[in-house]
């Protein structure tokens, strides 16, 4: 494997680390917060604000 | 999205005139607003009427929880999942037969439906699934009142800084090079969504 193909790889490799890591993160966060039972209408009506603030970014 | 900023809102000369902007964009928002509480209200009612109380309040949550983790795969771009949507734009025509005013407020409409034009985040699948199973009509109105206020939230600190069309286009230039996050922190947002929904619905069994 040549540098530039070994250096591709390797930073792949840290981006998916990275992911993995803080979807952990943030399965764990949840997990406690649905323990805690925040409504659940709230963790939608979040959600809906964040996809109507994602939808600026359609075509 | 963000070209609408140019052309409903600008008016012919391309100058930008604040109380002309303030107004068309008082339009756009009640567009987006009514056609997404009325959306989400319809969907809540159809949930009521056509799902019993233990689907509702028990299998719909696991579904949903599951759907939720697929999705987030998707945004990840991780896995494939459907992906329904017109690809359509608001009609451009309706700029030159309508008053700029009832322009503001029809493409508000359209954005606010949702579906009407191209989905730009798998969000709004699960957020329209949530709208039908929480079993409350005024759940389903804040659900969808929430997407209808967040697509013209970014809009009005945009619009009022872009004081001609090259800084409406530099503006959107800007935008996109930061999509690639949208979709990650989507991706994290219904991640966080499945293992809550998941949680519940294994407290609830």
């Amino acid at each position: 494997m040549n540098q530039g193909k070994f250096e591709k790889f390797r930073k792949g490799f840290q981006f998916a680390e990275y992911q993995w890591d803080f979807f952990i993160l943030l399965a764990g966060g949840s997990g406690y917060l649905a323990a805690s039972r925040i409504p659940i209408l709230t963790v939608f009506i979040v959600l809906a604000l964040l996809a109507g603030i994602s939808s600026t970014w359609s075509p | 999205m963000v070209g609408i900023m140019g052309s409903a809102v600008y008016g012919q000369n391309g100058k930008s005139e604040k109380g002309h902007w303030l107004l068309t964009m008082s339009f756009y928002t009640s567009g987006s607003l009514c056609a997404s509480i009325i959306l989400g209200s319809a969907l809540a009612l159809a949930g009521n009427i056509l799902l019993s109380k233990t689907v509702q309040e028990v299998w719909a949550m696991l579904l949903l929880g599951i759907l939720s983790l697929g999705y987030a795969l998707h945004e990840a771009h991780i896995l494939r999942m459907p992906y329904p949507q017109r690809k359509c734009q608001v009609p451009a025509r309706w700029r030159f037969q309508f008053h700029p005013y009832m322009t503001a407020f029809l493409f508000g409409t359209l954005l606010g439906l949702g579906f009407v034009t191209f989905v730009s985040v798998a969000s709004l699948y699960i957020i329209t699934l949530a709208s039908i199973i929480q079993g409350s009509l005024l759940g389903g109105a804040l659900i969808m009142g929430a997407f209808g206020l967040g697509r013209i939230i970014l809009l009005w600190p945009l619009g009022y800084r872009a004081k001609t069309f090259e800084m409406v286009e530099q503006t959107a230039l800007g935008l996109y090079s930061i999509k690639p996050y949208v979709h990650r922190v989507n991706a994290l947002a219904l991640t966080f969504c499945s293992v809550y929904l998941i949680t519940i619905w294994l407290s609830n069994v």
